[in-house]
């Protein structure tokens, strides 16, 4: 039997001390890419805290938005978002990712990258500061313990398995008594 | 005479029609008033094969109420810059593509063509560019009387209120 528990405080610890991130730019100036680069480079040198940048987001942790999204790269985040694995964070770096910065209300843009995928930390700066993305990624790294996740993790765990009894449920293809009966006798099984 | 004034005089001979309307703006800038499509089409012709100007820089679009503008930049060795002024009713915004002679201005057009809603007969056909798949037809975003505030992004739909009830 293998435990759980033990295997998701094993994830837990490895997310927490070095965490994998994937850039996007959703459609950004490419200032604030400029600084989410520099950040992870020698001179402030965010590897040194086991940060490391990946090319695929199946392999990533947390996802690095810059730029106000267009209607272009929607449904690309979209895709990205759905690819990550659990758990998944996101950051939007700069005034654009947060809000729609000077771009708000332009006839291709939707808005932040809130207007698209959940955001876990914002970032303001126009371009965001090198500083500023460290204090972020370390306060990010700060709330994994905390109740509050805790009880995001579990919720997320919970519609997952209502998802997942849904796709069974349809995959059977079985009508409700049917299924109640079915439920009846493996109770009965249980008991005998 | 320096080699603006001698680019003038050239097109002035060969186009009588230039006459005021062609001047030097300031050191290796020249720039014409408006075209209309027989005129810059010949122009442009000339100048490519004649004159050697072998370079196509950009295509500015502008909104001129009835009518839409087309500033094209060109230039050759001495890298003085020609700016032709295209300029076409909206009612009938179709001109000449002069991509068979610079193939660099395709991207330039096609966008022109996107957001201003100008017909370029004899641009290669193509994905549209900039805007995205699924953008409705006959909506060009930067013309004056298209508003962004009524355009619905998650269904792709423009729907401007009806006259009368603009005025709130």
């Amino acid at each position: 039997m293998i435990d759980l528990d033990l295997i998701q405080k094993a994830i837990d610890w490895g997310t927490k001390k070095s965490p994998w991130i994937i850039h996007f730019n959703a459609g950004a100036c490419n200032g604030c890419d400029i600084e989410t680069v520099d950040s992870l480079t020698p001179r402030f040198d965010l590897e040194r805290l086991g940060v490391i940048k990946q090319g695929s987001p199946r392999h990533a942790d947390i996802l690095v938005c810059t730029g106000a999204v267009t209607l272009q790269t929607r449904e690309r985040l979209i895709q990205i978002y759905e690819q990550m694995a659990e758990p998944k964070f996101v950051i939007a770096i700069g005034t654009c990712a947060c809000t729609g910065g000077i771009f708000d209300g332009c006839y291709c843009v939707t808005g932040g990258i809130d207007s698209v995928v959940p955001v876990d930390v914002y970032i303001p700066g126009c371009a965001a500061r090198p500083e500023a993305i460290i204090r972020a990624v370390s306060k990010l790294l700060d709330t994994l313990d905390t109740p509050e996740q805790k009880e995001k993790k579990a919720g997320k765990a919970k519609k997952r398995e209502k998802i997942e009894d849904a796709v069974k449920a349809q995959d059977m293809n079985i009508s409700e008594e049917e299924k109640e009966a079915r439920n009846g006798q493996e109770d009965s099984g249980d008991e005998s | 005479m320096n080699r603006e004034e001698e680019i003038v005089g050239i097109l002035v001979k060969k186009f009588p029609f230039l006459q005021d309307r062609i001047s030097v703006k300031k050191e290796k800038r020249i720039f014409t008033g408006a075209l209309s499509r027989d005129e810059f089409e010949k122009i442009v012709r000339y100048v490519h094969d004649d004159m050697n100007l072998f370079r196509a820089h950009h295509v500015v679009g502008t909104d001129e109420g009835e009518n839409i503008g087309l500033l094209y930049i060109l230039s050759g060795d001495d890298n003085i810059l020609l700016a032709l002024r295209e300029v076409v009713p909206k009612a009938n915004p179709a001109v000449k593509s002069i991509s068979d002679m610079y193939a660099s201005i395709v991207l330039h057009e096609r966008e022109l063509a996107d957001l201003f809603g100008a017909v370029f007969e004899g641009l290669p056909e193509g994905p549209s560019y900039p805007l995205p798949d699924g953008w409705p037809k006959g909506n060009y975003p930067l013309r004056k009387e298209w508003n962004p505030k009524y355009f619905n992004k998650e269904t792709m739909t423009y729907e401007p209120p009806k006259e009368g009830e603009e005025k709130e």
